[in-house]
């Protein structure tokens, strides 16, 4: 689950999930929506993914810079992410997306920012907040 | 935080090094009380953060456009010591080398009456704009490193502008230290067809007229004059400095521990300039530098075809003249006198711009009498402003300046604002024709989004930080 908020200059995402594979899926998700403001959901194409990182937060910076990185560069946009393995320090995820058009980028983002980015825990529930540079 | 800021003069305030035990300086900012009450809490915190930088010398500073950014503030100034002190892509930012340069023309507001269309629509044809915007000119990773290594050389070498133009860019629109082998392949795959691309969000390339002039003798130094046309550009590196900022940011964060740094928000991410992590992003952040100053040189060959082309007068007729470029997101090895002595220091502007007085040997030679021109970019619907640099700004801010007006309404609620209205009819009965490939980004960037830029210019010249010269207002604008 994911919530899109403003700052004055940039815009970011809640995310809360029940497990630390549901807060990757979500942020990535909740990175795509702020992009496109539609649900992805034709599938068409396919990417493996393996990141690696020295802790957890980076890991999560890390891993959306990637698919930001292969969204840019293959014009693909991300909708589905089965993640395959998450450790704390690498991630291994097959994402699942579409052909991107112009027109269905809405606001380009320049990159993730890692301000007050820090994964917790509360009651079985994990939360992150993540900023965009857009 | 704002409870600790201690009013200094009616433009300067000081947030106390005791304020918090991880500052090494005190914070300055530099802003008249109005900017001040309505700068957002989080910016004052991120000029504490910043304060805590290993290596900062005198103080963590911030201009009157200060906002809330990630790691420094946006506004933000951090000069650190070359020797001791560490370099971080957080005092950057992510679009490397983001910037303005400003053309002077012969034509006045009469030439072009009644041909504005024919001028819009002939830039916007001419300029890939706009979301994920790829540009005429795909490069192999081998050209693309001669960009990286020569910056707006390479651009004049195949013919994109004069010789002559390289004088009148910061650094000369090349930084010697880039190492285009630090520079990731993934950075390079996302730079390869993204030069001579104007991008989206807040980039723009505008036509204006000079509206007002505040000082006649330097207006004339620069060859302007009052309704005198001009072209505005502001882009940066685009992809390219974005994943070679979040590439660096992943690699200094990773290296701190073995440098046994504490930073209080990740995106300070930083290790020390003497060391290879340090060295590796100063080398590829000025790599990526000289990528968007070529950009914005053939960005500017562009809009002079384009302009050519509306109008049918030839070159000379139209004599569009390069007066200044300047980066506004950089970090800069510099010599600054401090406490007495000359030292070499790292000077991080993020969202400020460098503003050398009279006699800086790192001006051109015909502005050695009135300083570097420094350009402030405004909004699309009210104005932009030239200022020059003072010496008072090599004593309080290591030579820097302002850079724009910054945003007051987030884009959700420019969004909001703009319901049931046309932002770009609105702005056309102003006498504004603008061009974009997205509705939604002029909206985002309407005008009311941002601050009044003459608010933040009147507390630059308030603090005597730098001179407003001259004002410019738009006539055509494109955005992406």
């Amino acid at each position: 689950m994911f919530s899109v908020f403003f700052t004055t200059a940039d815009a970011g995402i809640r995310v809360e999930a029940d497990s630390l594979e549901g807060i990757f899926s979500d942020s990535a998700k909740g990175m795509f929506f702020l992009m496109t403001e539609k649900e992805i959901i034709n599938f068409e194409v396919e990417r493996d993914l393996y990141v690696e990182s020295h802790d957890m937060d980076f890991l999560l910076f890390q891993w959306l810079s990637e698919l930001l990185y292969i969204s840019e560069t293959e014009k693909i946009i991300f909708g589905k992410f089965d993640i395959l393995e998450l450790e704390e320090n690498s991630i291994k995820a097959k994402c699942f997306g579409e052909r991107l058009s112009q027109s269905s980028v809405k606001r380009l983002i320049k990159a993730v920012t890692l301000h007050n980015l820090h994964i917790s825990r509360h009651n079985n529930k994990w939360k992150v907040e993540i900023i965009f540079d857009l | 935080m704002r409870k600790n800021l201690i009013k200094i003069n009616n433009f300067k305030w000081e947030i106390p090094k005791e304020t918090n035990p991880l500052m090494r300086v005190p914070g300055i900012i530099f802003a008249s009380e109005r900017l001040i009450s309505e700068t957002e809490e989080q910016a004052f915190t991120q000029v504490i953060n910043s304060a805590s930088l290993p290596g900062i010398v005198k103080a963590s500073i911030a201009m009157p456009d200060i906002h809330f950014g990630y790691g420094l503030p946006i506004g933000g100034v951090v000069a650190t010591d070359w020797e001791t002190g560490v370099i971080s892509p957080g005092g950057v930012g992510f679009d490397i080398n983001c910037g303005v340069r400003l053309m002077k023309t012969n034509l006045f507001l009469k030439d072009i009456k009644g041909k504005e269309r024919e001028i819009v629509n002939s830039l916007y044809r001419h300029i890939p704009t706009g979301v994920g915007s790829t540009g005429s000119l795909i490069l192999s990773h081998n050209e693309l490193k001669e960009v990286l290594k020569k910056g707006a050389r390479w651009a004049v070498e195949r013919g994109y502008g004069s010789p002559e133009d390289l004088e009148f860019i910061e650094s000369n629109g090349s930084i010697p230290d880039a190492n285009p082998e630090k520079v990731s392949t993934k950075a390079l795959e996302r730079g390869r067809d993204q030069l001579g691309t104007l991008g989206s969000g807040n980039h723009f390339l505008e036509v204006q007229f000079v509206e007002e002039i505040y000082d006649e003798k330097i207006a004339k130094a620069l060859g302007l004059e009052k309704n005198m046309i001009t072209v505005m550009i502001h882009t940066g590196s685009r992809g390219l400095g974005h994943q070679v900022a979040t590439d660096y940011v992943a690699i200094l964060g990773n290296a701190m521990k073995k440098y046994g740094i504490n930073v209080p928000d990740k995106q300070l991410a930083c290790a020390p300039i003497n060391s290879k992590e340090g060295r590796d992003y100063f080398e590829a952040m000025s790599a990526s530098a000289n990528f968007a100053w070529a950009n914005r040189q053939i960005i500017m060959h562009w809009a002079e075809e384009a302009i050519l082309k509306a109008l049918g007068i030839s070159k000379s007729s139209l004599g569009m003249k390069l007066i200044y470029d300047v980066a506004h997101n950089i970090a800069k090895k510099e010599e600054h006198i401090i406490d007495g002595k000359k030292r070499i220091v790292a000077v991080h502007r993020k969202g400020a711009t460098r503003a050398f007085p009279p006699g800086n040997p790192e001006i051109p030679k015909k502005y050695q009498e009135i300083g570097q021109p420094v350009i402030i970019p405004g909004d699309m619907g009210r104005y932009s402003y030239l200022l020059t640099g003072v010496k008072e700004a090599m004593e309080e801010t290591f030579g820097s300046s302002c850079h724009g007006a910054g945003r007051v309404l987030s884009r959700h609620q420019a969004i909001k604002r703009a319901q049931g209205r046309s932002i770009i009819s609105e702005l056309e009965k102003e006498g504004i024709l603008v061009r974009a490939s997205d509705k939604e980004t002029v909206v985002e960037e309407m005008p009311e989004a941002y601050k009044d830029v003459s608010l933040v210019v009147d507390s630059i010249v308030g603090a005597s930080i730098s001179k407003k010269i001259a004002k410019m207002k738009p006539i055509v604008v494109i955005k992406g």
